[in-house]
This record gives C-alpha cells, sequence and structure tokens, in this order.
C-alpha cells in the first residue's frame, strides 16, 4: 500500500514537472512569434495608438516587463488556479474553454469510438477474409483514404456534401438564429465526425489486423484448432483477446493524437470548439488562451500516456506477476 | 486388431513462389487401435506435413494431391473445415514440440482444458466440465489440480506445460494421437518422464498414438512399430525389434550409425555425408542415393519399389532384389554403451 | 598431470528477479581444467551451467569466487585490462543456436573476418577474403558460401560458420555451449567429428556444455554434473559413466534414451528427489572422481 502511494506521487510529481517545463517553453516561444498582442485586445484601434496610449496599454496587460518576470507573475496566478482572461473575449480563460469544451469534447469522443470500434471491426472482418476479396477491397481502399491529408479530406466532404448535394452545413455546430436541436447539432457534426474519422480509421484497422494475423498464425491456434475448436472461437475467444491488452494501450496513448487531427478539422469546418481556439489564441496572440489550451493539452497527453502504461501492466498476465515469472526462471 | 487410419498412397505439395514442393510423396501407413507407431526422419522429410495433412491443418499452400485418408473405414480425403472440426479432438488430437507457445499465454491451464473438454459437450454443466478438466490434469501428472487450475502457462516448467498440453490434447477421449516431436525441447529426465507418462495414458486409454521425432533412441522406448522417412517417402517400415535389431535400409542404418551410442569412444561417430534433396526438384531414382555409400548403379535411375522382408517389415532399397549383391549391415544390434 | 589451463574457485552466482526473490544460479562451483582436454558439463536447464560458461568467458560477472586463466585472474578488472587482447582473442565462444547468434543481415565473409576488423589484425592468409574462406574451408565449406547470409544456410551450415568464426582467432579455449541440441542427429554427429578433428589440429582446449550426455560420453575427457547450480560429480568420463556416485547422476544416466527397445522397455528411470544436495562438500570418493556428499559421510 506505502508502495503505491509512493508511486503515485512520483507519477504525479512527473506530471507537474513536464507541465511545468511545458509552461515555459510555450510562454517564451509564443513571446517570440511575430505579432502584436494589443490587436487580438483592442482590434483595429491598437494601430492608431500613439507611443504613449501604447505604453500605458501595455503596462496594464502587464506586457511591460521582462519575459522572465511576466512568466513568474503569471505562475504565482496560476498556482492559485487564476489563469488570466482572454485578450480576445475580455473574459476569464476557463469561462471560454469552458464555453467550447463540450463541442470538442463531442466531436473527440464521438471520433475516438467510431474509429476504435470500427478498427477492430474491420480488422477482424480482413483477418476472417484474409487474402480473399473483402479483405482486399478494404486494404486498397484504406491505404488511399489514409494517404488522403485530413485538411483536404474536409475540404472534399464538404464540396460533395455541402456544395453539391446540399444535404449538411458545411460550418458550424449548429444553425444561427435557429433551435439548437439535437438533430440540428448532429447535422452539424456528421461532415467533422467523418472527416476525422476517416482520417484515422484505417491506420488503426491495418494495425489490427496486422496483429491479429500474428496470432492467427501462432502455435496455439493449431493445438485449439487440433481440439476441434472452430474458426470463430479461436478468432474471438484466443486471438482477439490476446490481442486487446496490446490495442486498450494503444488506443490510449493515441487519444491525444486524434485530439490533434480534430484541432485541424474544426478549423476547416469553423467548428467552435477548442481547436478553433487554440488556433485563434495562437493567431493573435492570447497569451493567457494559449497558455491554459498547451497545458490541458500537455496533461492530456501526458495523463494518456500512463493510463496506457497502466494498462498494459495490468491486463497482461506475464507482466501482472514478476514474482511468478521468476518462479518460471527457477525452474527453467 | 481394428485399423484406425489408414494413408493410401498420399502426396502432399506446397505451392511456393520457387514451383511446387513435393512435401509428402505416395505414403502408405496404417495405424491399429491401441499401438505406438514411431514415423522417424530428417528435419523436412515430411513426417510432420504427414501428420498435419491427416488433421488437415496444413496451410492454404498446401495441396492434398493424390492418395486417400481412410478414418475407421471413412474415406475423409474430401472432408470440409466443418466436417473436420467434428472429427478433430474427438477421433484424433495433437501434441506440439513446443509446449510454451502450443498454449494461449493468456488463458489460465485448467479453462484452456476446460475448453477442449466442451467442444464435443456443449450441454455439459460448467462444474462437471471443471471437475473433468481437473481430473485430466490429474491424469496427466500435475499434482494439486484443483490449486493449479487457474495458474497461466508461464507459471509452468517445461515438464509440466508438455503435460498440460496432453491433458488438452485427451480432453474429448481421442481415439488417436498424433505426438508431434512431443520431447525435443525437454530435459533428457523430463523426456523420459514425458515418455513413460505418454505410453501410460496411451495404454490406459486403449488409444492409438503416431510419435514423431528425428532420433531413434527416443521412440525405442514407447514405439511398437516405426516407420522411417526420407525426403517424403518412408523408405522402411516394421516393428521396432525389426528395425532396431535387423534395420536393412541403408538410410536406417545411417540413423542409427550417427548415435553416439553406438560409437567407439576415440572413434569418430557416422556421420552421414551432404544434406538431403531438394523437394522442389527430386532426384530421378532413389532420393538417398547421393548420400548412400552402398549406391548401386539403378538408384540413379529408377526409384526402388518396397520389398517385403516380413509381414510387418518392408524396405525400399534395391539391395534387397536378389540380384543385388550381398551386404553386411553395419548397424542394427545392441548399443555398445550408455 | 599436464598444466591447468582455467581454474574456477567458489563460484557463486545469482540473479535478481523481483524485489526480493533471486535465483541462486551457482554455487560455491570450484573446478579446474586442463590444457588440451574436453572438459564435458551436464546439466539440466536452470542447472546453471551456461551462466557458468559465460563468467568463465567474462561475459557475466560473477557475485563471488575466482576465475583464473592461466594464472590470471580474470574477475578482477586490473588484471582484465592488463591482459584484455589475450583474453579476448583466445579464448571464444559457440552458442547453442547460431540462427540467433549470427547477425542475419552481415554475409558470411563479414561474419568470419569481424574480429579481424575490429582489433585491427592484419590477416595472416593476405587478404580479409583469402582468412575467411581458409576457415569456411577448415569447417568443410566451399568458399561459395563466402557470400551467402546466414538465413539461407542449412542449421548445421550455420553452427559450422559460428564454429569457423570462434577459430579464426585461433583459440586457446573454446567454450561451445550446447553446440548441437538443436541440430538434427544426423547433423549433430557431424558437428561432434568437427569438434573433434579441429581439436587435433588446433589443439584447443574445449568446454562442451551439454544435456545430451551420449554426446559427452563420447566426446568429453573429464565430466561435471551441475545439478542446480551445485557441481556434485566430477570424474573422468569413463569413470562418471561407469561408476555414478551422486544420486542426481544416477537419475541423469538413467533417463538418457538408448537405441534398444528391449532394454529400453525394461529399464525403470530413476526419480531424484532434489534437496540431497544442500549441505555438503566435494569430496574425493576415488582417486580423480569427485562427488558432493555430506561431511558427516566423510
Amino acid at each position: 500500500m506505502k508502495n503505491r502511494v509512493f508511486a503515485f506521487g512520483k507519477r504525479l510529481l512527473g506530471l507537474i514537472l513536464s507541465l511545468l517545463v511545458l509552461s515555459a517553453a510555450v510562454f517564451y516561444l509564443s513571446r517570440l512569434a511575430p505579432g502584436d498582442p494589443l490587436v487580438s485586445y483592442y482590434g483595429d484601434r491598437a494601430e492608431k495608438m500613439s507611443a504613449a496610449e501604447r505604453e500605458w496599454a501595455e503596462k496594464k496587460l502587464g506586457l511591460d516587463a521582462p519575459v522572465s518576470v511576466q512568466y513568474l507573475r503569471w505562475l504565482e496566478r496560476a498556482v492559485h488556479g487564476d489563469f488570466g482572461i482572454s485578450y480576445q473575449y475580455k473574459r476569464d480563460v476557463l469561462e471560454v474553454i469552458g464555453e467550447r469544451a463540450g463541442n470538442t469534447l463531442l466531436l473527440g469522443g464521438a471520433g475516438f469510438f467510431l474509429i476504435f470500434g470500427g478498427a477492430l471491426l474491420l480488422g477482424v472482418l480482413c483477418v476472417w477474409w484474409e487474402g480473399r476479396l473483402p479483405d482486399r477491397l478494404l486494404c486498397r481502399v484504406g491505404t488511399v483514404t489514409s494517404c488522403v491529408p485530413e485538411f483536404w479530406l474536409s475540404l472534399l466532404l464538404i464540396f460533395i456534401f455541402a456544395v453539391r448535394l446540399r444535404l449538411l452545413p458545411s460550418s458550424g455546430a449548429y444553425s444561427t438564429g435557429g433551435s439548437a436541436g439535437a438533430g440540428d447539432r448532429l447535422r452539424h457534426l456528421l461532415l467533422p465526425l467523418a472527416a476525422v474519422t476517416l482520417g484515422h480509421l484505417w491506420y488503426y484497422a491495418y494495425l489490427v489486423r496486422n496483429r491479429l494475423l500474428e496470432e492467427v498464425r501462432a502455435e496455439y491456434v493449431l493445438l485449439a484448432k487440433s481440439k476441434g475448436l472452430g474458426k470463430r472461437a479461436i478468432l474471438f475467444r484466443h486471438c482477439l483477446r490476446n490481442l486487446l491488452p496490446a490495442y486498450l494501450s494503444i488506443l490510449a496513448i493515441s487519444a491525444p493524437h486524434i485530439l490533434g487531427g480534430t484541432y485541424i478539422i474544426e478549423t476547416v469546418f469553423s467548428y467552435p470548439g477548442l481547436g478553433t481556439l487554440v488556433y485563434e489564441s495562437a493567431r493573435y496572440q492570447d497569451y493567457h488562451l494559449l497558455m491554459i489550451l498547451s497545458l490541458l493539452s500537455g496533461a492530456l497527453v501526458i495523463l494518456c500516456n500512463t493510463v496506457g502504461q497502466l494498462i498494459n501492466g495490468r491486463i497482461d498476465p506475464r507482466i501482472r506477476d514478476p514474482e511468478a515469472a521468476a518462479g518460471e526462471g527457477a525452474r527453467r | 486388431m481394428e485399423t484406425l487410419l489408414e494413408i493410401q498412397n498420399l502426396s502432399v505439395s506446397f505451392d511456393t513462389p520457387m514451383g511446387e514442393v513435393q512435401a509428402v510423396q505416395d505414403v502408405s501407413l496404417s495405424l491399429k487401435a491401441g499401438e505406438v507407431l514411431a514415423l522417424v526422419g530428417e528435419s523436412g522429410c515430411g513426417k510432420s506435413v504427414l501428420c498435419r495433412s491427416v488433421m488437415k491443418l496444413l496451410p492454404k499452400t498446401a495441396r492434398l494431391k493424390s492418395g486417400r485418408i481412410l478414418l475407421g473405414g471413412a474415406d475423409i480425403t474430401g472432408y470440409r473445415e466443418r466436417d473436420m472440426q467434428r472429427l478433430r479432438g474427438k477421433w484424433f488430437s495433437m501434441v506440439l514440440q513446443d509446449p510454451m507457445s502450443a498454449l494461449n499465454p493468456t488463458i489460465p491451464i485448467g479453462k484452456q482444458i476446460a475448453e477442449a473438454v466442451s467442444v464435443h459437450n456443449k450441454k455439459l454443466p460448467s462444474g462437471e466440465v471443471r471437475r473433468r478438466a481437473v481430473e485430466l490434469m490429474d491424469l496427466v501428472g500435475i499434482k494439486q489440480p484443483e490449486e493449479r487450475y487457474f495458474l497461466y502457462p508461464h507459471h509452468f516448467s517445461g515438464g509440466m506445460r508438455q503435460r498440460a498440453v496432453l491433458a488438452v490434447a485427451l480432453a474429448s477421449g481421442p481415439r488417436i494421437l498424433f505426438a508431434d516431436e512431443p520431447t525435443t525441447s525437454l530435459d533428457v529426465t523430463v523426456q523420459a518422464q514425458i515418455l513413460d507418462l505418454l505410453q501410460e495414458v496411451q495404454e490406459k486409454l486403449g488409444m492409438a498414438a503416431l510419435l514423431v521425432s528425428h532420433d531413434l533412441s527416443v521412440v525405442a522406448r514407447i514405439a511398437d512399430r516405426v516407420a522411417v522417412m526420407y525426403a517424403g517417402k518412408i523408405v522402411e517400415t516394421g516393428t521396432a525389434e525389426e528395425i532396431f535389431y535387423d534395420p536393412r535400409h541403408p538410410y536406417t542404418w545411417a540413423l542409427l550409425r550417427a548415435l553416439p551410442a553406438f560409437a567407439k569412444r576415440g572413434e569418430p561417430l557416422f556421420a552421414l555425408p551432404g544434406t538431403p534433396p531438394s523437394l522442389l526438384s527430386p532426384p530421378p531414382g532413389d532420393a538417398f542415393a547421393c548420400r548412400n555409400e552402398y549406391a548401386l548403379a539403378i538408384d540413379y535411375e529408377e526409384a526402388p519399389p518396397m520389398f517385403r522382408i516380413t509381414d510387418t517389415h518392408f524396405a525400399a532399397s534395391w539391395l534387397l532384389d536378389p540380384r543385388a549383391p550381398k551386404i553386411l549391415p553395419p548397424a542394427g544390434g545392441e548399443p555398445l554403451h550408455v | 598431470m599436464s598444466e591447468t589451463l582455467v581454474e574456477v574457485r567458489g563460484l557463486s552466482h545469482s540473479f535478481r528477479l523481483a524485489k526480493r526473490l533471486s535465483i541462486r544460479a551457482l554455487d560455491a562451483v570450484s573446478f579446474t581444467i586442463r590444457r588440451g582436454e574436453t572438459f564435458g558439463l551436464v546439466g539440466e536447464s536452470g542447472s546453471g551451467k551456461s551462466t557458468l560458461a559465460r563468467c568463465i568467458l567474462n561475459l557475466c560477472r560473477p557475485q563471488s569466487g575466482e576465475i583464473f586463466y592461466r594464472g590470471i585472474n580474470t574477475c578482477d578488472r586490473v588484471q582484465f585490462r592488463k591482459n584484455r587482447e589475450l583474453l579476448q582473442a583466445r579464448r571464444q565462444m559457440v552458442f547453442q543456436d547460431a540462427d540467433a547468434s549470427l547477425n542475419p543481415r552481415m554475409r558470411v565473409e563479414s561474419i568470419l573476418t569481424e574480429p579481424f576488423v575490429i582489433r585491427r589484425i592484419r590477416p595472416p592468409r593476405g587478404s580479409l577474403r583469402a582468412e575467411a574462406a581458409f576457415w569456411l574451408h577448415t569447417v568443410g565449406m566451399e568458399a561459395a558460401y563466402l557470400d551467402r547470409y546466414p538465413p539461407e544456410l542449412s542449421g548445421g551450415q550455420r553452427q559450422r560458420v559460428a564454429i569457423a568464426r570462434a577459430l579464426a582467432m585461433e583459440p586457446e579455449l573454446l567454450v561451445a555451449d550446447e553446440p548441437v541440441a538443436a541440430l538434427d542427429v544426423s547433423i549433430q554427429a557431424q558437428i561432434v567429428n568437427l569438434f573433434r578433428q579441429l581439436q587435433r589440429q588446433q589443439g584447443f582446449t574445449l568446454l562442451f556444455i551439454a544435456h545430451d550426455l551420449a554426446m559427452v560420453n563420447y566426446l568429453c575427457d573429464r565430466t561435471g554434473v551441475l545439478c542446480r547450480g551445485r557441481l556434485v560429480e566430477l570424474a573422468s568420463t569413463e569413470e562418471l559413466f561407469s561408476n555414478p556416485l551422486h544420486p542426481y547422476t544416477q537419475a541423469l544416466l538413467s533417463a538418457v534414451p538408448l537405441p534398444d527397445p528391449r532394454r529400453e522397455r525394461a529399464r525403470k528411470a530413476v526419480a531424484y528427489e532434489p534437496g540431497i544436495e544442500e549441505d555438503g562438500v566435494l569430496a574425493e570418493a576415488a582417486p580423480e572422481h569427485f562427488v558432493w556428499r555430506r561431511e558427516a559421510d566423510g
């Protein structure tokens, strides 16, 4: 028990340290980028300001101090839970994020389940019909779709479904002015979701297919067959089971990767989520907003990796109990 | 005795990018209830392919070219996967060389055995399945089966794993057991235990067994009959006594003479020169001719037929032709030392 | 008696597997190997025989005990560094699985000449290729194989290449760890003959590690039996096989399969109960015949 608390503490400390390094890096880098933060706060007025006005404005926003001092000030307030205000929205950054996070979670979460559920399904289908038509067809189609860049795929989808067929809206999360009902949300969600899913699906399906083919060729499958087990039982009860631990940990580790994909797609579809926010904040020097978004994304990456490792260690019996593996060593 | 398995003129080929590999060529053999037949030969001679072609467990590139497989009198040559599934486990099952990779590493031993019990007995209540699995573990000499039921393969030593594999193989009470090099990856003392165990359960359950090995001395302990295989063909078959004490084929002589038990200390071991021929394009005549110090001219032109020596002993060598020169067999008889 | 080449004194080693769990691989093993002899080491898997081989070749650092090679304490870092050239080049090893010990992406020629390149030794036979061809010929293979890759060779051929690689440095001590265990019986005979013939030609000392007692009996001059990290018996091979004293040796011998059906069927394997070897010493029971027994038995 004591060990576990200790291990947990170690991980937590690691997380905090990584975030600290990340925040410092992002803070300095964002200052290096060309652009005028005053524009994002004052809009067009900033360009007409006199030197004295500018000085006053910079002092007000705390931009006059050296970068390291600015960072320390930011850090001090961040520790107390105050992450500053967004220059553009002139509101607390957490509030701004809170409004948009739901949209991203919806898109990312749905995409995540579709990608990993679909990949598992497609991978199993390919293995079931290995080398036959469905497998070959899926492999061809999958390779093509996974080669297409996400943003281009998004534009293609917009062109076909929104411009040509006029079936689905091309941007936004809900119709302006109209009632934001569930159906409306769904219609707006479909295209970005399709873009997110299609972009990643085949990569993971191919991974499942190859791992599963390796399992199917293992010796234990021969023994399972020789005891009279059918193809379905072998595939699902033996092979898939052995694949799942690895798959779950991959799933956890790739969550941030997929989130990164949604960021790009959100921008293409002008979908009001965190992705658009990240893009805007970086573009308009909205420093405080950029900091908190980077930290959140960074924390997510680290958290997902940790979860991935934990899953791996927990599920595989060979990793789970080293003492038993030791016993084997004694006998071997 | 009832004949359980009869293989008639079986030929199996593999289609590879280089061409057709004739892994098994015109092999006939039969297996009676309750007997142990050993299939001996170098690696790549087709002995494993022969076993697996009976169970139809070969990869898709394999093709059954000709011949028939009769199981209990019924022709199963043309059986499809669905029909074979009903036979596997119940009629025949298999023990493999490496028990570690033969067991699924993520499923407890007991459950893997239980799964084999319920394959052909789907309606059996789970308590009963479990009881039978424990019984099987007991039968193959896994001590404290109840406690070990939920242990994983990596908790077991090599010998124990092979016992577990045997329990899986025995679960549905097969009439024939194919044991493919079951002791090759094990230590000598464990090898002796597993061989004794194989013989014990084989006698207890009245099973027939086909024991595959590259080492003649391993099969001496439990084989009733021995078939020696070379380059896809059976070159000599006979009772264990006939093969060990009165071998007739030069290849059998070579296999016996290569054993250190027959060599005098200080003298070189007999080593068979060269390597087995390619099965892609087998040479004309006797495939063994170019490695055979007793080869006759005809060996290079025409493959020898099976000559009958006794009702149980056959060998495919032109040396047995009445016109051939008489040769004193250089092997056979009692070994010089342990 | 002839000169001592290797002396192992009180060698112990254990592997830590988990926090509070370690496995004793070797326990106070002492013996000597004489120059020019073939010393057999038998034991089951897990008996520590491979660990012992590795310790002798400095591939693994023992926790306690000393190993002297021509009087040099090889476990001593200073002495090892001073004699590094001698110790590394003159002691070579052949592994059980040539499949795994030869780099599959290196040509046979590169495998054979790598030691020369690494040590910057001028090959005595002119070019590197001539040197490689010479050693390949020594192990009975044609020069045509120089440009092949290990996966293109058969198991026996790979093992020959591994032996040629070890011999190219003209070693004084060759350690062969189960060199024939993975091979077919007919190929085993070829490789064992090769070892004998090469030893006669080159005069190296051979430490032959095996679990196949029939092969050890045929090949080795003296044999030691390892049981759970402990040397339980040591004698000339003839003496050991005709008069085994330790119950573990007796059990091992009784399990060797004989190519003789009538005797095999009648024979009963002797079971060995582990634990007898706990306390004791390696005592001389007969001239040159040492066996592990309790001190009280004298």
